[in-house]
């Protein structure tokens, strides 16, 4: 079952998407912020099975706290760090495509706009299994 | 200064001619303030007089006060908010209060004057009451620094200009009173037109939210008890799915309109085109024209998508076959009109006095009747405006007007890449103009509706809008052939989804399409600078 680490501010987004992943076939942990987020993401790293995949919120609060509305983009840094080539996906209420292209650019696999999540455990799906192909062809 | 004791005829002409002079150049003035300054002034320079000032019996009508007057004395005593009581012992107020000019011609013996130290030479004064009707504005004073110097019959003939001033002031008044009223009056609609949306808004919310707390509420109840029954909690999902995506189309019809403008110039046929592709809407169903030289909007390409989108999609759903947008320039040559007219049922009185309140909807429950309301929006801060034309039966007209944008000059395109390769229908208004400047420039340019041999091209551009094949197999070829990082998919309604869609695709870029020179120009120097290095996706 992949697992996926879902880290938002908002506890109703975080509980509901949970729910929703989860009854798709996903096996989903949350983390309320960025500190949060990076200290399930290294633990995870270390045990049996690491997250296959993260759904970041862009505005949260940051590694110092403070709410930041690239605070998203800044802990998708530090998971690429520590695993380059993990899928990120970026869930938020930016409607901005300026946004959504440097998401992207920066290494998002994916930006969706929370209201406009329809698709999204398709879409996760395509990604691990298109990531799953490519690793079988490196190996 | 002319003797005024010794009038003559010829007196009796120069102030006749002095008179209509000083009426020439205020009867046309509507400025009150403006008009009472220049009153004063030219009267002192006309008539020859030392000093002239205009006093306006205030709302109390208790007060004369000083609203203009000559030179550095005037000035000093307005600032000083000089003022006289009405039927008091100065000579202006005794002239109100008796509606009578009085005349005082050594003024130092005149008990009824005031002494004034900002006018300590003045020797005679004449009060002229400004008479409008029945009624009294104020007084004009005018004051000479020689003992004597008006006579009895002066009079008669300063009183008749003071009558044409108080004319004027009385019209420059009204039309202020009347600007005041209106404005009042523009204000109390503002601010009742947004009490009854804001009403609509929290009647429409309410219907739509108490379902679903009622029902989650009912659920929880009929959870706890175990008497989930199939059917009914199917029933009650849908319910609370409808309404909560009734709730998100508001949300999503309003954000956009809030996103931040950029005005630029933008080529209007090119926009209502992408407006078209992106709401569906058939090539057959929609024609296209635009007046040869109308100018460039200053717009924001994505917002007036969006505000078209809105239009064509209402047009639609009303039942129109055909629907025509016609651009020209209007006639004061400063604005750019966009009429879009449908052949459908057309709007009837009452529904066109509210359609542009939000949530007025006639198309049923399953719509939210915001779209207008986003329309008026986006067009506002675009300095726009926007008008209805309609009967019954006669299909309707919304005619959109932008400020048009200023001329564009040729800029230096040598920066541009050598090979240039247009993913385009040929004819497209866009890709011609691009094309055009680019070939001018001395670059290789293709226009071809598909990206086959594109490989050869330093810069692959990909119209959004194109209609030969859909963007995605366009880059899905791009990306077979290895070249998906020279292209960029170029739009007049840039949308964070498909952005993000499209980045993910591995293009170069998703970028707003330049209209102008300037913009081309802009837009190449960019995507020269950010163009991927070898191995660089």
């Amino acid at each position: 079952m992949p697992k996926l680490l879902i880290v938002d501010d908002e506890p109703l987004v975080r509980r509901s998407l949970q729910k929703t992943l989860e009854r798709k076939g996903f096996d989903v942990d949350t983390a309320e912020d960025c500190n949060s987020g990076l200290a399930s993401f290294e633990s995870a790293e270390t045990g049996p099975q690491p997250y296959d995949l993260a759904i970041l919120d862009l505005n949260m609060p940051c590694f110092d706290g403070r709410s930041e509305e690239n605070a998203g983009l800044d802990l998708m840094k530090k998971l690429h760090l520590a695993r380059p080539g993990l899928p990120v996906v970026f869930l938020t209420a930016y409607d901005a495509a300026g946004k959504a292209k440097t998401a992207v650019q920066k290494g998002a696999v994916g930006y969706w706009v929370k209201g406009r999540e329809q698709g999204l455990p398709e879409f996760l799906r395509q990604v691990l299994e298109s990531r799953n192909e490519n690793d079988k062809e490196l190996s | 200064m002319t003797d005024y004791k010794e009038a003559s005829a010829e007196r009796k002409a120069a102030l006749l001619q002095a008179g209509a002079k000083v009426a020439a150049h205020i009867t046309t003035m509507m400025d009150l303030p403006v008009l009472l300054q220049k009153a004063v002034d030219i009267i002192c320079t006309e008539y020859g007089f030392d000093y002239a000032g205009i006093f306006l019996v205030d709302e109390s009508g208790e007060w004369a006060r000083l609203e203009a007057g000559y030179g550095d004395a005037g000035a000093a005593q307005v600032g000083e908010s000089h003022r006289l009581e009405v039927g008091g012992e100065s000579m202006i107020g005794m002239a109100i209060a008796e509606r009578k000019a009085r005349i005082a011609l050594d003024v130092g013996e005149e008990a009824v004057h005031f002494r004034n130290p900002h006018l300590p030479e003045t020797r005679s004064e004449m009060a002229l009451p400004l008479v409008v009707g029945d009624g009294v504005l104020g007084a004009l004073t005018v004051q000479s620094t020689e003992e004597a110097a008006f006579s009895q019959e002066d009079i008669l003939s300063l009183q008749s200009m003071a009558d044409q001033l108080a004319i004027a002031i009385f019209n420059a008044f009204s039309l202020a009173e009347l600007k005041r009223t209106h404005t009042a009056l523009l204000r109390a609609r503002t601010y009742e037109t947004l009490a009854n949306a804001t009403l609509q808004a929290i009647h429409w919310m309410g219907n739509k939210t108490m379902p679903i707390s009622s029902t989650a509420a009912r659920l929880k109840a009929e959870a706890e008890e175990g008497d989930l029954e199939s059917k009914s909690l199917q029933e009650d999902i849908d319910l609370i799915a409808e309404n909560a995506r009734k709730i998100n189309d508001v949300k999503e019809t309003l954000v956009g309109p809030a996103i931040e403008h950029s005005l630029r110039p933008i080529l209007v046929p090119d926009v209502v085109q992408a407006a078209a592709f992106h709401s569906g809407i058939p090539a057959e169903m929609i024609s296209i024209e635009s007046a040869p030289s109308t100018p460039f909007a200053l717009s924001d390409s994505s917002q007036l998508a969006r505000a078209l989108s809105y239009l064509l999609k209402n047009a639609r759903e009303a039942g129109a076959e055909h629907i025509s947008a016609n651009v020209t320039q209007t006639i004061d040559g400063q604005h750019v009109a966009i009429a879009i007219a449908d052949d459908g049922p057309g709007i009837s009185p009452e529904v066109r006095e509210k359609m542009w309140t939000g949530f007025f909807t006639t198309k049923g429950p399953q719509h939210t009747g915001i779209g207008l309301t986003a329309v008026l929006a986006i067009l506002s801060r675009m300095d726009g405006r926007i008008t209805v034309d309609s009967e019954e039966g006669k299909g309707a007209v919304f005619t959109l007007v932008l400020p048009a944008a200023p001329d564009d000059e040729a800029v230096d395109l040598s920066h541009a890449p050598d090979h240039i390769f247009f993913v385009d229908e040929e004819g497209d208004d866009w890709a011609n103009f691009a094309a055009n400047v680019l070939q001018l420039a001395g670059k290789d340019v293709i226009v071809q509706g598909n990206p086959a041999g594109a490989a050869a091209a330093d810069l692959i551009l990909v119209d959004e809008a194109l209609t030969t094949m859909t963007v995605e197999q366009v880059l899905a070829d791009l990306k077979a052939a290895g070249i998906e990082n020279k292209a960029v998919v170029v739009t007049a309604w840039l949308s964070t989804d498909r952005a993000a869609k499209y980045a993910h695709m591995g293009v170069r870029d998703v970028a707003l399409k330049p209209y102008t020179y300037t913009g081309l120009s802009n837009f190449l120097n960019f995507e020269v600078k950010n163009a991927p290095t070898d191995g660089q996706v």
